[in-house]
């Protein structure tokens, strides 16, 4: 049976994705076959139809009515059955909402009513060099996204530091050791990159890595902390500690402050926040029992 | 026991005299009015006309007035992108566009679609005094995301204050819906909060936790019962979804419903759900629908169990599915049958029946659940055991139970879909109808009298003249040849002289010249036949 190579497009809204699709599609590998092409993304409606540079393949939106999880799935299963009864197409790319889990759109390609006509050749994950982190505790797909993916683009990497973007690195390492990772700008990726992809299923990946956890806990205290305790805490978390922000009522004073990566700042405190203390710290590679452990050492 | 009677005694886990049923018919009641969904979703004459049509249909307990996860967003100024066989999507978030948290008031029971939702609910109630109609309100957190847009799970680290503070004021928004629909008529407010699936237990107790418990508290301050709807994987999230406080959880078919049930009823707590949408309800058969209904109600048991799709049924879904399992819930027996029917391994082991009745007695099957727990399987085995002596041994007939195994790879065979059904020589002849005495004499009459003109044509013999060629063997060979030149008779003669053959007959060489006829029947072609029906070939020797 001639099968449609698939190539699933993910990644957390505002990483660029859909400017890596339009590279995509520019690609000798897909300029010059028949593609189709289904953009399913979530809360930008129409917005991403109106950015994918028209060209010679056929697309579907899938954005169309009630966005939520398994209500897409009948209009994925209607364009996806569509075309392959339009029996053109060689190559289909799937860009998936930030919120899509891949698990879903792979079951789904395997429905019987398609007939074994879909085969995954790879899954690509656009990560932002700044934000990943930031989102990754707070929606689950944005770490499940990373673990399904077989190439994994770290982009908009002249917004952050060398060294940020190796702690990345290690982080997204740590979610999938698997997976090739380049570094770009512009979602400027190369074919040989995404032809050389070796496509794991999602159901395999589960069994294949444990991911390392990206946790978040909040604190609210109006007790004094004194500084020492704090250097000594962040210090003892090392690079588990990824992200820090918030007001911090020092013995000396209130301070606002923010760690990205290890590197500290502080500024005059966030006046609307409560009285004493009040943060979000963000850890990597420890649980929140143990992330919440060290912040609430600073209390007592 | 009312339908309205029925809702209530399950979300109180308490046992009902059958298995609630609430299709969770939104968008799909547009379908059943030919109407496209962005003009049903905006006037209350049509979401009137669409549930009550509805409920003509589908026979529920418990029904929504209306399914729209935008319709307070709305109100908010998001924008909406209409479809034709969808719900609307949001298009725009205000928070995102220069509108303040502060801007945004609490809206009232005039305010846009709302007022839509109240008027279709007043009419519905008056009209459906028995029925518990749901009114369906936007979660907390799938209204904030609404108004923020996905910035939201960013805010959640860099000002996490102003999603808190967003969250109170979608909390307030929930409170106040929910008292609008309750005062309307509503029996049930479902809170649907599907974006709780996004996010981990942790994020859940942080940012669901407190505003849901409130709406929850709200409503039973209000006298009303409430659900806390939500799709997609958010197993992760089942107890703490009971820690709200709901009377009742609904989930869909990407959480496993025995899982739910167990999370549910340790803390007593009714849950419902989880009929799957597009691959059985849309895309599937009135059987598939029918299979997955009986499991749902397998595991869900009959106290606080509520059956219903697994979110809002999409808009083509044929209204035979769901007609097929109203069926089911109404019809114990019924369910019984599709029960049974419903192990996929009996599909597996189908035999080929397609030379099943070719021996010369005529077979009479009668598949039932078991005649003597069965009023109607008994009537028409007996309706069968009073006629068959009349043929004296030409009919000979069986009962097949189909709480046998064996039994219902029979009836799957013979592609009986119900039971009970007589089969006369394996063709289905009386579908769950007791055929009166004449005309159960007649169907197996015919059937005799069909197989008679068959055998004369599928009948042919062999002469077979045994022994040596001499004198005695070519007397009588010419006799033979006589003999069937006189007759007309259509019969080949064959000459056996080699002794093994001879033996091979039963016969030694003393005894010839022998002279032994055979008979031909052709039974099949180009197939390999089964054992059973080789066995009834075998039985007219």
């Amino acid at each position: 049976m001639i099968t449609i190579d698939v190539y699933i497009l993910t990644g957390y809204l505002g990483a660029g994705k859909t400017t890596t699709l339009n590279n995509l599609l520019r690609m000798e590998m897909l300029a010059e076959s028949e593609s189709a092409l289904i953009i399913n993304e979530f809360g930008g409606m129409n917005v991403d139809s109106a950015i994918v540079e028209p060209g010679r393949y056929s697309m579907f939106e899938i954005n169309k009515g009630s966005v939520f999880c398994i209500c897409t799935k009948t209009d994925l299963i209607k364009a996806l059955a569509q075309i392959v009864q339009d029996g053109r197409a060689e190559t289909l790319v799937i860009e998936a909402t930030g919120i899509a889990e891949v698990g879903d759109i792979e079951s789904l390609l395997n429905e019987p009513v398609l007939c074994g006509r879909f085969k995954v050749r790879g899954c690509l994950c656009v990560v932002d060099a700044v934000n990943f982190t930031k989102a990754a505790p707070f929606l689950k797909a944005v770490s499940s996204q990373v673990r399904a993916a077989d190439g994994i683009i770290i982009n908009k990497t002249d917004m952050a530091t060398k060294e940020d973007i190796t702690r990345l690195r290690t982080v997204l390492k740590g979610i999938n050791d698997r997976a090739v990772i380049v570094s770009t700008v512009k979602g400027r990726i190369d074919q040989s990159f995404v032809k050389k992809l070796d496509h794991i299923s999602f159901e395999e990946s589960l069994a294949e890595t444990k991911p390392d956890e990206i946790t978040a806990v909040s604190f609210s205290n109006d007790s004094d902390v004194s500084r020492e305790k704090f250097t000594e805490a962040v210090d003892s978390l090392g690079d588990r500690l990824v992200r820090f922000k918030g007001n911090v009522k020092f013995s000396d004073g209130m301070r606002f402050v923010e760690i990205v990566f290890g590197r500290i700042t502080e500024a005059s405190p966030i006046a609307k926040l409560s009285k004493g203390s009040a943060f979000t710290a963000i850890g990597w590679n420890i649980s929140r029992d143990g992330l919440k452990q060290v912040f609430e050492s600073l209390f007592n | 026991m009312t339908g309205k009677e029925r809702i209530a005694r399950a979300f109180k886990c308490e046992k009902t005299d059958r298995v609630p049923w609430v299709p969770f018919v939104g968008c799909h009641a547009a379908n059943l009015l030919n109407k496209k969904a962005s003009e049903y979703l905006k006037s209350s004459e049509l979401i009137v006309a669409g549930v009550t049509e509805a409920i003509r249909l589908y026979k529920p307990d418990g029904i929504p007035v209306a399914f729209d996860l935008q319709l307070e967003a709305e109100v908010f100024g998001c924008e909406l992108k209409w479809a034709d066989e969808n719900p609307p999507a949001v298009v725009s978030h205000p928070l995102c566009n220069g509108t303040s948290l502060e801007d945004l008031k609490i809206p009232s029971p005039e305010d846009g679609r709302i007022k839509t939702v109240i008027d279709a609910t007043i009419k519905l109630r008056k009209a459906n005094p028995d029925i518990a109609l749901y009114g369906l309100i936007t979660g907390p957190f799938t209204l904030a995301l609404h108004l923020l847009g996905t910035d939201i799970f960013m805010k959640m680290f860099d000002d996490r204050e102003y999603v808190l503070g967003l969250l109170s004021f979608c909390r307030d928004v929930c409170k106040a819906v929910s008292d609008y629909y309750i005062d309307a008529g509503c029996d049930v407010i479902a809170v649907v909060d599907p974006m709780t699936s996004q996010i981990g237990t942790d994020q859940f107790q942080e940012f669901v936790t407190p505003f849901a418990t409130e709406v929850f508290d709200e409503i039973r301050s209000k006298g009303a019962l409430s659900s806390f709807f939500v799709c997609g994987h958010a197993q992760q999230n089942i107890e703490v979804m009971c820690d709200c406080r709901p009377d009742n959880i609904s989930i869909d078919e990407n959480i496993p419903l025995d899982f739910v049930r167990q999370q549910c009823t340790s803390r007593n707590i009714s849950f419902g759900g989880n009929l799957q949408l597009t691959t059985v309800l849309l895309l599937g058969t009135p059987v598939d629908a029918q299979k997955n209904a009986i499991a749902c109600m397998e595991i869900g048991g009959d106290k606080g169990f509520i059956l219903s799709p697994g979110c809002d049924m999409p808009y083509g879904t044929p209204p035979a599915n769901v007609e097929a399992i109203v069926e089911i819930i109404n019809d114990p027996y019924k369910k019984d049958i599709v029960k049974a029917m419903a192990d996929d391994e009996v599909d597996d082991n189908r035999l080929d029946m397609r030379e099943y009745g070719q021996a010369d007695r005529v077979i009479v099957d009668i598949i039932t659940l078991d005649s003597e727990a069965c009023a109607p399987c008994q009537y028409m085995v007996d309706a069968v055991k009073k006629v068959a002596p009349e043929f004296n041994d030409i009919v000979i007939w069986h009962e097949h139970k189909i709480k046998y195994r064996e039994s219902l790879v029979f009836m799957t065979s013979l592609m009986v879909r119900n039971v009970p059904t007589i089969c006369i020589d394996g063709q289905i002849t009386f579908v769950s109808r007791i055929p009166p005495r004449d005309e159960l004499i007649r169907a197996i009459q015919e059937r005799i009298n069909e197989k008679i003109r068959m055998r004369v044509k599928q009948r042919k013999a062999t002469l077979y003249i045994l022994g040596e060629e001499n004198d005695k063997s070519s007397e009588v060979r010419e006799r033979v040849e006589l003999a069937i030149k006189e007759l007309g008779a259509d019969v080949n003669v064959k000459i056996v002289s080699d002794e093994k053959t001879i033996n091979s007959y039963g016969l030694t060489k003393s005894q010839t010249p022998a002279v032994v006829m055979a008979r031909h029947q052709l039974k099949s072609t180009r197939i390999v036949p089964e054992t059973m029906v080789i066995k009834e070939w075998l039985k007219e020797l």
